[in-house]
């Protein structure tokens, strides 16, 4: 049985420039952090793909290292939110 | 059948300062040699250190790391990896160049510096630091293509 990591658990940053950041997992390229010239830090994935720009340094770094999807990625049914019915759930329907 | 493309990543030591000029015509230089035996590969400079990645058939390869040992213009070579591999991660460049900056401030609080951790003795850690310019170049050279 695999104990459940943390998703940040054993990823390794680096600055290679100012404003420029690579995540790693175990020896495998998780994605970068292109700090902009309006100071927002674009966040790319493994495989160079944009999956969003960020306004913190560490909201980038949770898209790579969660493996937030790419922006032109299709949307899987998994990722699409299903509005809870009227009248059930806590709190009701606004 | 394709000969098998190694990659071979090594440090060293400028033996006399390098300007922009000294260093335009070592790329030239190496950018002509290169392409005659299909060689490919990146070149940083900072600092008074190289760091240089080159990657073609094994021979052509090792020949010239050979040449490169002798050459008096640098030293304290130190190969960092050798990596056998399925496709060229610079098959556009007969020598790619990029300038880079030297940070003015220390790394966020948690991150590795990773020209620190090329000079590492571990030989994990220095690869991984490889790795980390690899991506580097390819992220910064992307529009260039």
């Amino acid at each position: 049985m695999h104990a459940t990591e943390r998703p940040g658990a054993g990823v390794v940053w680096a600055r290679v420039e100012d404003g420029f950041h690579v995540g790693s997992r175990n020896g495998a390229f998780l994605g970068y952090i292109d700090r902009q010239a309006d100071g927002g830090f674009l966040a790319f994935d493994g495989r160079s793909r944009v999956v969003g720009r960020f306004d913190a340094l560490t909201a980038a770094m949770a898209a790579v290292t969660n493996g937030q999807p790419p922006q032109d990625a299709e949307i899987t049914l998994q990722q699409v939110r299903v509005p809870a019915p009227r009248g059930l759930g806590q709190g009701g329907v606004r | 059948m394709a000969a098998p493309v190694v990659s071979v990543s090594y440090v060293s030591t400028e033996t006399d300062p390098f300007d922009d000029e000294r260093l335009a015509a070592l790329l030239a230089q190496s950018r002509r040699s290169n392409h005659e035996h299909d060689l490919t590969g990146m070149l940083l400079h900072r600092r008074g250190r190289f760091f240089q990645v080159l990657e073609g058939p094994q021979d052509a390869v090792d020949a010239l790391i050979a040449k490169i040992r002798e050459d008096a213009r640098h030293h304290d070579i130190r190969i960092l990896l050798r990596e056998n591999l399925d496709d060229r991660r610079f098959d556009e460049w007969t020598m790619g160049y990029e300038p880079i900056g030297v940070p003015s401030t220390p790394p966020p609080e948690g991150f590795r510096d990773t020209f620190d951790d090329l000079e590492s003795a571990d030989d994990e850690i220095s690869s991984r630091a490889v790795r980390e310019l690899t991506v580097w170049f390819r992220a910064r050279t992307a529009g260039d293509r």
